[in-house]
C-alpha cells in the first residue's frame, strides 16, 4: 500500500436477512445489510464508509442508503491476533444527518468469520447486536492503539 | 540451551578470555536451583531475560526477601515464595540468566556506573571507545570514572574484541560497567548492536567527519541521558533500538509551567514532574526495549502537518547514486510520517510547505551528496546492501537531516505518485544495480 496505515479497516462486506430495528419507527425489520469502508487513522477525511439496507418484505418502505460525510474518530484495540475497529462520525440517509458507531472486527484464524459488531445510526437505525460476515470481507489495515 | 547471541553465550564467551574472566559478573542460566544457590551466596541478585532488557531485583533483608522490578515490590519470607513469585508474576520469556549485583548500595553515591559504546567501521578494522553514557546520576562516580577511564576503556575493547570473533557482523558493542569503590570495577552485562540497530546506524554516521554535522544528537536512553537531553532541547524524541514503522516512538516535551507533555500516536497527555515522567517512559518503554534518545528536529510541515524525504539510492557500476525522492506528510496529528497522510514529489511538497522560499535545485543537490556519502558509509558497515531508503528530515530553514536509513526499503509508495517515472527509474536501475560480488 505504501503509506502505512497505522489504524483503520478496509470492509467490502454482505449479509443477507438479519434482523435490524428502525429507532425512529420503534419495528424490527429483516433485510439485507451491504457494508462499505474504507477509512485510516490518518487519512480522516478521505475516508469512506456507507451501509445499504434492503428490506427483503417491504422494499419500497424501508430500503436506504446510509453514506457517511464526516468521520470524526478510528480507535483500533488488539483482542488477542485479532482487531477490533471503532469508527465514529456523521453521515446522510435521504438528506438527513445523522451521527453513528461502527464497530468491526477482523478475525485472523481462517476458519473464523469476520464481525460488524455493532453499526447504530443514533435515532433512525441499529443492526441490532452483533453480524457475520465472511472472513476476509473485513480487513484491518493496521491495528496500532494508538 | 541455545542462547546465540544471548546473555549468557556472551558471558560464557567473556570468561574463556583470562584477561576478562576476574572482572565478569558470575551468571547463570535461571532455574530453581540457580536461584537458591545465589541467594545462599549473595546479599542482591539480579534475574534477566536472556534477550533484551528488563531487570528484576531481589534483596536479602533481616533474612526476608524483597523483589523489586518495574511491576512490582514484595516481600517474601523464604526462598520458595521467591521462586514462585518470580515464574509466576515475573517471568515471561523462556529463559533468564541469574547473576549477584557487585555495587555496593549503602554507598551508592560511590559508585561508578555506565554504559560504554565501542564500535568498529568494519569487520577489518579495530574497536574504538565512541560514547560512555552514565546510568545513574552519581557526582562522585563521574570522578571515578575519570580516574580510571583508561582501565574502564581497556577492559571494554578487550570485551568488543573477544565479542566481534564471535560476531564478526556485529560492529557496536555496549558494555555495562559499573566501578564500586569496594568491589572494583565489574563487567555486568554486554549488549550487540547489528547494523539494523539505530544506536549502530547513529555510530556509523558520526563516525564519519562529514556526516556528523547531518545527524541529530543521539545517545542511549538512560535516566541521566533522559533528563539532560530534556534539559538541553526542550523536545525530544525516544526509539527502539530495533524497530519499525515508527512503533514505540514517543516523543517528550518539556512545558513553559515545568509540566511534561508526552505525545504517542495522536495521544498527548501531560505529567507534573521530571520524575513522574521518567517513571512513567521507562515503566511502559525502557523496560520492554533497549531504547536512544535523540534531541527532536523542528521538520518541515504542510499545514502544521511535519514532513520528511524519503530518498532511494541504488548502487550502479559501482557507484552510488540517488534515484528517487518522496516525501511523506505525517497524518493530522501525528509527530512521525510512517503514518503519513500524504505522499508528493519533492518540488510539490517544498511549495506547499512553511519553507517554500528554498531553492529545490540546490537542496536536492545537497540531499543527494549526502545520501550518496551516507551509503558509503552503512556499506562499509555492512557489506552487499545495494539499495538504502534515507529517511531525510528538512527544517523550515532547509537545514538537512539524517534522520535513518532503511535496508530493505518500501518502494511502493512511489508507485502511489500521480507521475510513475520516478518508481519507474527505480525499477529500472535496480535491474542494472552492481551484482554481488
Amino acid at each position: 500500500m505504501g503509506i502505512l496505515c497505522p489504524c483503520g479497516v478496509s470492509v467490502n462486506a454482505c449479509s443477507k436477512n438479519n434482523n435490524v430495528e428502525f429507532i425512529s419507527k420503534c419495528k424490527m425489520r429483516r433485510g439485507n445489510i451491504t457494508y462499505l469502508a474504507n477509512v485510516c487513522v490518518t487519512t480522516l477525511n478521505k475516508s469512506t464508509l456507507s451501509l445499504e439496507f434492503v428490506d427483503t418484505k417491504r422494499p419500497c418502505s424501508n430500503n436506504f442508503l446510509f453514506t457517511a460525510n464526516a468521520i470524526t474518530s478510528i480507535v483500533c484495540k488488539k483482542d488477542g491476533q485479532n482487531c477490533v475497529v471503532t469508527v465514529e462520525g456523521t453521515g446522510l440517509v435521504n438528506g438527513r444527518q445523522y451521527s453513528f458507531k461502527a464497530v468491526f472486527r477482523d478475525q485472523i484464524a481462517p476458519a473464523a468469520n469476520d464481525i460488524v459488531q455493532s453499526f447504530v445510526i443514533k435515532g433512525f437505525f441499529d443492526q441490532n447486536g452483533a453480524v457475520c460476515v465472511p472472513q476476509g470481507s473485513i480487513i484491518a489495515l493496521g491495528c496500532q492503539e494508538l | 540451551m541455545k542462547a546465540s547471541s544471548g546473555r549468557l553465550s556472551q558471558y560464557l564467551l567473556l570468561n574463556s578470555e583470562e584477561n576478562l574472566s576476574n572482572y565478569l559478573v558470575e551468571t547463570e542460566l535461571f532455574s530453581e536451583a540457580s536461584l537458591y544457590d545465589c541467594l545462599k551466596k549473595y546479599k542482591t541478585i539480579v534475574i534477566k531475560p536472556v534477550f533484551g532488557p528488563g531487570e528484576t531485583y531481589i534483596y536479602t533483608e533481616n533474612n526476608m526477601f524483597r523483589i523489586v522490578s518495574m511491576m512490582d515490590s514484595i516481600t517474601c519470607p523464604d526462598k520458595e515464595a521467591v521462586y514462585q513469585h518470580l515464574v509466576h508474576k515475573e517471568i515471561n520469556q523462556k529463559y533468564y540468566v541469574i547473576k549477584p549485583i557487585k555495587m555496593n548500595r549503602r554507598y551508592s553515591q560511590n559508585n561508578c556506573h555506565f554504559f560504554v559504546t565501542v564500535h568498529r567501521k568494519s569487520t577489518l578494522l579495530d574497536w574504538h571507545l565512541i560514547v560512555t553514557t552514565e546510568k545513574n546520576n552519581s557526582i562522585r562516580g563521574r570522578g571515578i570514572y575519570r580516574y580510571f577511564r583508561q582501565k574502564i576503556v581497556n577492559l571494554s575493547l578487550l570485551v568488543a574484541k573477544k565479542l566481534g570473533e564471535s560476531f564478526p557482523t556485529c560492529n557496536t558493542i555496549v558494555i555495562e560497567i559499573v566501578y564500586d569503590m569496594k568491589e572494583g570495577i565489574w563487567i555486568h552485562d554486554t549488549m550487540l548492536h547489528l547494523s539494523s540497530s539505530k544506536w549502530s546506524q547513529h555510530l556509523v554516521f558520526i563516525t564519519n567527519r562529514p556526516l556528523e554535522s547531518y545527524v541529530p544528537h543521539t545517545d542511549l536512553c538512560t535516566k541521566v541521558s533522559f533528563k539532560s537531553f530534556l534539559s538541553r532541547y526542550n523536545e525530544v524524541i525516544i526509539k527502539p533500538c530495533y524497530g519499525q514503522e515508527g512503533i514505540g516512538i514517543v516523543q517528550i516535551t518539556s512545558n513553559y509551567d515545568h509540566s511534561y507533555e508526552i505525545h504517542s500516536g495522536i495521544k498527548k497527555f501531560r505529567l507534573a514532574t521530571l520524575e513522574e515522567t521518567y517513571h512513567f517512559i521507562e515503566e511502559n518503554y525502557l523496560y520492554k526495549k533497549d531504547y536512544v534518545i535523540q534531541e527532536r528536529l523542528p521538520l518541515a510541515t504542510i499545514n502544521d502537518c511535519p514532513i520528511d524525504c524519503r530518498v532511494i539510492v541504488q548502487k550502479i557500476d559501482s557507484t552510488w547514486r540517488s534515484t528517487g525522492k518522496i516525501v511523506k506528510v505525517a497524518g493530522e496529528g501525528f509527530f512521525i510520517t510512517n503514518a503519513a497522510q500524504d505522499l508528493l514529489p519533492l518540488e510539490t511538497a517544498i511549495q506547499n510547505s512553511n519553507m517554500s522560499h528554498i531553492n529545490i535545485n540546490l537542496l536536492e543537490d545537497e540531499i543527494d551528496e549526502i545520501c550518496n556519502s551516507a551509503a558509503k558509509q552503512l556499506e562499509e558497515n555492512k557489506s552487499g546492501i545495494k539499495i538504502i531508503g534515507f529517511d531525510i528530515g528538512i527544517t523550515d530553514l532547509g537545514d538537512i537531516w539524517i534522520i535513518e536509513g532503511n535496508h530493505t526499503p518500501d518502494l511502493s509508495m512511489f508507485y502511489m505518485l500521480e507521475d510513475k517515472s520516478i518508481y519507474m527509474n527505480i525499477l529500472k536501475s535496480k535491474r542494472n544495480m552492481t551484482p554481488d560480488s
